[in-house]
This record gives structure tokens, C-alpha cells and sequence, in this order.
């Protein structure tokens, strides 16, 4: 410990907010055909020890959100908005408190472990590297911490995988090494980045719940990023689902599955095989593409492709509504309601939504 | 293991390979190789040594075996102008080009070294101050009108013109820094040698007199004498390497710098120069390695015309006076010498690449 800053007084006197507070995030990258706008004013709060799921597919600006808390954007990228962390403005950190700050504090698993590893360094390198700069451990301490980490990550043999190098070793394999890293100064926050998509589905299973048992001991917090809401099922506290770099909604898990509101959350569950299901049931896809960023409507970024979509979608960006904190949605006719329901049949009836696309028969409702 | 010896095995084929096409195609020439190489100027007995020593009439396998087993066994052949062996020109010849191969090497990677890892760590960030593209050339275009009006020497005029520059970009910060750094490269890559050996020379041995201009001393003559007599060569040598060396290491890092695992660095909380010196700069080096091992045939070659420019009487005055001599018999055993040494270096570089990336050795193993 000989450089590292005075801890924050948080850690004596446990603050009652959250420990990350993410306010009106805008992030714009600079492109040759524009300005694509990422992500269009994000809200949310992680508790201690708590888990998010950001659910939402390619380019819905979920991996945008994690690089920006983690500081980690190419110098294209403009940002707005604040994130806190504990009593820090993750924006505005000080110099020598930013030294040890991301890998101690914060910590990030990526998606592809292939590519995470250095090549030309061993695992033990890898690992003791950042316990050495930060904690200033010594080479013989932080290589036994070391050991002790791929024990816990569940790798046999873990004294003599880290005199290997990252080639030697399986993606599930590496996959673990990587967690092992993010977890090797024991961050507060953990942030995983798809942790799984690159990965066999057998081994998927593992690796999520290697990291769920990691964090119910460690006590962090951890956002989950996933194009795959099955995923996020059962393994997160609370769920946001992202589109066109919004949250379109964001409530507990069991509230999200039992009853969505945004008409996106809706098709999107209605994509997920479901066991109860029998066999050989034709899955609903959701029709068109998503939004091209760089010229994002000044309307609901998703009521092209909106089976509700009326012409109220068309004319504005609709505001985030419903029981703040608890169960938040940007619709102006939601799934599960009356109005939507209203809306769905009017459509239904017309055999097109006010945005021109053609639906046939649609039943409105959760997936139950 | 294995893999080293199969290298050498080839390396060994090699060698034969090119040394008997050589000595085969010189046979192809017409004339006698004695007579030719003397220049008629020796007596006959010399000549009729010269025929009984080469076997000159003999078929070529049995010439070739007879000069094989020679300069293997140490013995280079001798010159029939001057009787000197070339063992003994060797002796005299090499320790001078080697002494500047060896400076002039460091030289570069001096320079480009560090110049292509802060180019790379540039080129990827956003200028620190926004500074207008017509400004520079306003204030360089004012220094020259200026230093026009005032009658200063263009020697003056050049220096503030690019002390602007650097100025300038250095405040600009950024991929500006990467701009200055590569153009410096590209101006340095387009200079030909023999231009910037002159302008050193007259620089700094006739201007400022900073180098004495009396040629090789070794190092037995002491130290200081010795990098005294060698430094501007070195000097003139490495400036003309290193932009090759530089551009190399800036794109290997620049594409190595877009790779993941620097991002897990950067979430690891790794300070800059730490990700660029210890993740970046190793799996970087294949390229400059590759090139640097080419780059070793000049030991034999000599940097001809630095060589001369300079009056350091080394394998590249060696190798042309031989070549405009005619005398193929030694000329012979110096091509034999440049392929020994480049297959050597190569097969170094080559063994090299499995400690700079452990990845390499696992193909080998397969393969």
C-alpha cells in the first residue's frame, strides 16, 4: 500500500444511496456519415450487492453503457450525464484517485476471452500484474492469491496454470482466467460484458453461475450485459431493456416476466422457446431492423417495427412512465393495459399500425 | 528443439546451394579466371600457380568441393594482384563495418523505438487544443518572409521553420504528435544516404568541428577515441534505418493497440506506459525483427557509401575494389561469407520469434 489514496469514508459509514447512480447518460460518436448517437439519455441505480440485467440486441448501446462507466471509449466518443459511484463522480475523479479506481473498485469481464488474454504473457503474469500495482503486493504474495483465485474460479490444477500461457488453455478455460482478473483486487462492482456469448452453451451455464456464486460472497454489485433475456432470467435483481440507446423499461425480474410493459419487451419474450410449450411452436420474430443511430426519429425510436405503434408514436419521444424505481417504461401504449390493448386491436382491425407496418392476428399479454 | 536443428539442417542446404550456383555461374564467364583477375599484370608463374591452386580445366563439381573443403577448413584464398590472403583483409576490413553496423543499429532502434510506440499511442487520440490547419503555415510562412527581410542564412531559416512546427504540433497534441513524428519519418526515408552523409559531414566535421574526419581508429586505441572516429557514420547509418523501423513498430502497434486484451489492461486499472511497454511493444516486434535480420547482410556488404564518404576502410571499399578488380576468386568467397551470415541471422530471427510470442512455438510443434 504505498501510493494508494485514503479509502473513502463510505467504507466505515455504509451511505444509504446507491452504490452506482447512472443520470440522463448521452454518448455520440464523431463518424464520416455523422454523428451516431449511442446512447439517448440513460437512467439507472445499481444497489450493493445487488444484480442488473441490460437486455437489448446489437447496437442498442448496452456495451456503450458499460465501456463509458469503465472509461474505456475511444477519444471519438462525447459524453453527457453523470455517474456516480459511491461518493464519487465517476466523470470528474481526481487524478490519484482515478490511479486506483477501475480494476480495484470496478472491474470488467469481456465478451470474448479468446482476445482478452495477452498472448505473449502467462496466466500468472496476467493476474498478479494489477494485485501488484494496486495492493503493491509482493511477486511471491500476489502469485498465491493468485492460485488461490483459479482455485476459486473453478480451474484444476491452478499452481501450474499459471506458469501456461492463454493459447494453452480452452475458452471456457480463459473465460474463468478473465473473471479471475476482474476479481483479483475485489471490486465493488463487476461489470460482465456478455460474459457468455462466445462461449458453448454447455459452458455458459457454468460460467453464469460461477459468476452468480462469486458475487452472492464477494457482496458486489454486477451488471450483466446480454442480448439474451433467458440469460438474465433468474440470475438478475432487476432488468432494463435497451433499444436505440434507451432504457424502454426497467423493473425487478419476476415483475418484467410476469407482466412487461413495453411492447418490445413484449416480442422480445415472445422470441424465447419456453419449455411449457409444445414442441414444434412457431416462435413470434420481430419484424424489421433496428433504427440506424445516426438518424434516430424524433418519435418512438421502435414504433416502426410496433404491432401497438399509433399515431401518437410518430409525433414524440414517449417519457419514461409508471412507478419510478420500481417498474419504469418509455410507451405511450403499453403491453398488459387497456390502451394497449385498444391500440393492438385497432391495428389488428386495420391490418396495419400507424407506421405502415402489416400485422395479422396478435394476441396482446404476457407470455404466461 | 527439434525444430532449431531442421532450421539449421535447411540453413545448411542452403548455403551449399547458393555458394555452388555462384562459383557455377562464374565458371560461365569467359576466360581464364587467372588471367582475367590479375589483369595481365602479374608474371606467368603466378598465373600458372593461380590455374594449379583453382584447378582451373577440372570439372566444376571437383573445383567447386576443392574450394568447399578450403573455406571451410579456414583457408579464404588469396589475392593474386597483391599475394595478401583474404583472411588477412578480413582481419583488417571487418572490425571497422562491424563496429558501425553494430552503432548504427542501436542508433535506429533508438530512435524508432521509442518514436514509433509514442507515434502509435498518438495516433489514436483526440488533439488536445484545436488549433486551425492555416495557422502553421501562416507563422512558418511569416519566419520565412521574415527571415528573407532580415537577410538571415536559410541554414537559420530552416532550423526556426521547424522548430515552429514542432512547437506548433506539440501544443496540438494528439494525432498531431503522430502526424510530426511520421512525417519526420517520411522526410528521413526520402533523404537518400548519400545526402545526409554530405550534409553531416559538412555539418559536422567542416562547420561546427565536431568530427575529425581521419578514419577508423579501434578500440585497442581506446574507447573514447574509438566512438569518437565511428559516431556521425553511426549517426548518418541509423537516420537512414530507423523511418523503416519506425513505421513498422507504429503499425504493429497501432494494430495491437485495437486489441482486446489492451482494453482488459485498461479495466485493470494498468497505467498507459505499462499496457504500451509491457502488453503492446512484445507482440509488436515481429516485423521489426524480421527486417533488422535482413538488415544484417550489411555486415559483409558494408554501407558502401557511408564507408567512403567517411574514410572508414571497411567491407564495403573491400567488396567494390574487388569487384572492379575483377577478381572473382575473392569476390566468390565474400558472397559465400554474405549468404553464411545472412542465413545465420535469419535462422535467428526465425528461432527468435518463439521467445517474443509463445503462440509461434506451438504451430512449430505441430507443424
Amino acid at each position: 500500500m504505498t501510493d494508494a489514496p485514503p479509502l473513502t469514508e463510505s467504507d466505515d459509514a455504509p451511505s444509504d444511496q446507491p452504490l452506482l447512480r447512472v443520470e440522463d447518460l448521452r454518448v455520440t460518436f464523431d463518424s464520416p456519415r455523422g454523428m451516431v448517437r449511442a446512447i439517448n439519455g440513460v437512467d439507472f441505480t445499481l444497489e450493493q450487492g445487488k444484480t442488473l440485467a441490460i437486455v437489448g440486441e446489437s447496437g442498442s448501446g448496452k456495451s456503450v453503457t458499460a465501456r463509458t462507466i469503465m472509461n474505456l471509449l475511444p477519444s471519438t466518443a462525447t459524453i453527457e450525464g453523470t455517474i456516480g459511484f459511491d461518493d464519487l463522480d465517476l466523470r470528474n475523479v481526481s487524478k490519484a484517485r482515478a490511479k486506483h479506481l477501475m480494476g480495484v473498485d470496478i472491474a470488467m469481464v469481456f465478451q470474448d476471452p479468446m482476445t482478452s488474454l495477452n498472448p505473449v504473457k502467462r496466466i500468472g503474469a496476467q493476474l498478479t500484474e494489477s494485485m501488484r500495482y494496486h495492493l503493491g503486493m509482493s511477486r511471491a504474495d500476489a502469485t498465491e492469491r493468485a492460485i488461490e483465485l483459479l482455485g476459486k474460479v473453478g480451474i484444476p490444477s491452478p499452481a501450474q496454470r499459471i506458469r501456461q500461457y492463454p493459447h494453452e488453455l480452452s475458452g471456457g478455460m480463459r473465460q474463468r482466467v478473465v473473471i479471475a482478473i476482474a476479481l483479483a483486487c475485489e471490486p465493488r462492482l463487476l461489470i460482465a460484458d456478455e460474459p457468455t456469448t462466445a462461449l458453448d452453451v454447455t459452458v455458459q451455464k457454468h460460467i453464469l453461475d460461477l459468476l452468480g456464486d462469486l458475487q452472492a460472497e464477494e457482496g458486489m454489485s454486477m451488471i450483466l450485459i446480454t442480448h439474451d433475456l433467458g440469460v438474465a432470467a433468474g440470475r438478475a435483481d432487476e432488468i432494463a431493456v435497451m433499444y436505440a440507446g434507451r432504457i424502454v423499461e426497467r423493473t425487478s425480474a419476476t415483475q418484467l416476466f410476469a407482466e412487461s410493459r413495453h411492447p418490445y419487451t413484449d416480442a422480445l419474450l415472445r422470441s424465447i422457446p419456453q419449455v411449457s410449450q409444445p414442441s414444434h411452436t412457431r416462435l413470434t420474430p420481430i419484424p424489421g431492423r433496428p433504427p440506424d443511430l445516426i438518424n434516430l426519429p424524433d418519435a418512438c425510436a421502435y414504433a416502426p417495427r410496433c404491432r401497438f405503434a399509433q399515431a401518437d408514436c410518430l409525433e414524440s419521444v414517449p417519457p419514461v412512465q409508471g412507478v419510478a424505481g420500481m417498474h419504469e417504461f418509455a410507451c405511450f401504449f403499453p403491453a398488459n393495459t387497456d390502451r394497449g390493448r385498444e391500440a393492438l386491436a385497432s391495428n389488428v382491425a386495420a391490418g396495419t399500425t400507424a407506421a405502415g407496418l402489416e400485422i395479422e392476428g396478435y394476441v396482446s399479454g404476457g407470455v404466461s | 528443439m527439434k525444430y532449431a536443428l531442421t532450421r539449421l539442417a535447411q540453413a545448411v542446404v542452403i548455403l551449399i546451394v547458393v555458394t555452388f550456383l555462384t562459383f557455377w555461374m562464374q565458371t560461365l564467364l569467359p576466360g581464364n579466371p587467372c588471367i582475367v583477375a590479375t589483369g595481365g599484370l602479374t608474371s606467368d608463374e603466378l598465373v600458372a600457380k593461380c590455374e594449379v591452386d583453382l584447378k582451373v580445366g577440372e570439372n566444376v563439381f571437383v573445383r567447386y568441393a576443392d574450394w568447399g573443403t578450403n573455406f571451410i577448413s579456414g583457408d579464404l584464398g588469396e589475392s593474386y594482384v597483391n599475394g595478401r590472403t583474404v583472411w588477412d583483409d578480413l582481419k583488417q576490413r571487418f572490425p571497422p563495418t562491424g563496429f558501425l553496423f553494430l552503432y548504427s543499429q542501436v542508433v535506429a532502434l533508438g530512435v524508432a523505438v521509442p518514436g514509433g510506440i509514442w507515434a502509435a499511442y498518438m495516433a489514436g487520440r483526440k488533439a488536445k487544443r484545436n488549433i486551425p490547419t492555416w495557422l502553421p503555415f501562416a507563422i512558418v510562412g511569416g519566419i520565412v518572409a521574415v527571415s528573407i527581410a532580415l537577410g538571415t542564412s536559410v541554414f537559420t531559416l530552416i532550423l526556426l521553420a521547424i522548430f515552429a512546427t514542432v512547437v506548433i504540433q506539440t501544443l496540438r497534441g494528439g494525432a498531431a504528435q503522430d502526424q510530426l513524428v511520421s512525417a519526420s519519418a517520411f522526410f528521413l526515408l526520402s533523404v537518400p544516404v548519400v545526402v545526409l552523409a554530405i550534409v553531416g559531414q559538412w555539418l559536422f566535421a567542416i562547420r561546427w568541428n565536431l568530427y575529425d574526419l581521419s578514419g577508423y581508429t579501434p578500440p585497442s586505441e581506446g574507447l573514447f577515441d574509438h566512438v569518437k572516429s565511428l559516431w556521425l557514420p553511426s549517426v548518418v547509418i541509423g537516420l537512414s534505418l530507423s523511418p523503416v523501423y519506425l513505421r513498422l513498430l507504429r503499425a504493429d502497434m497501432i494494430q495491437n493497440l485495437q486489441q482486446d486484451f489492451v482494453n482488459v489492461a485498461k479495466a485493470k486499472g494498468m497505467p498507459p506506459s505499462t499496457i504500451l511497454l509491457r502488453h503492446v511493444l512484445r507482440p509488436s516486434t515481429l516485423t521489426l525483427l524480421t527486417v533488422a535480420g535482413l538488415n544484417v547482410a550489411q555486415l559483409v556488404n558494408g554501407a558502401v557509401i557511408v564507408e567512403v564518404l567517411y574514410d572508414v576502410d571497411g567491407m564495403g571499399s573491400y567488396l567494390v575494389s574487388k569487384f572492379l578488380g575483377r577478381e572473382f576468386i575473392v569476390v566468390q568467397t565474400l558472397v559465400a561469407l554474405i549468404a553464411t551470415i545472412f542465413v545465420l541471422a535469419n535462422l535467428a530471427v526465425d528461432l527468435f520469434y518463439g521467445v517474443v510470442d509463445p503462440r509461434v512455438r506451438v504451430e512449430r510443434s505441430k507443424g
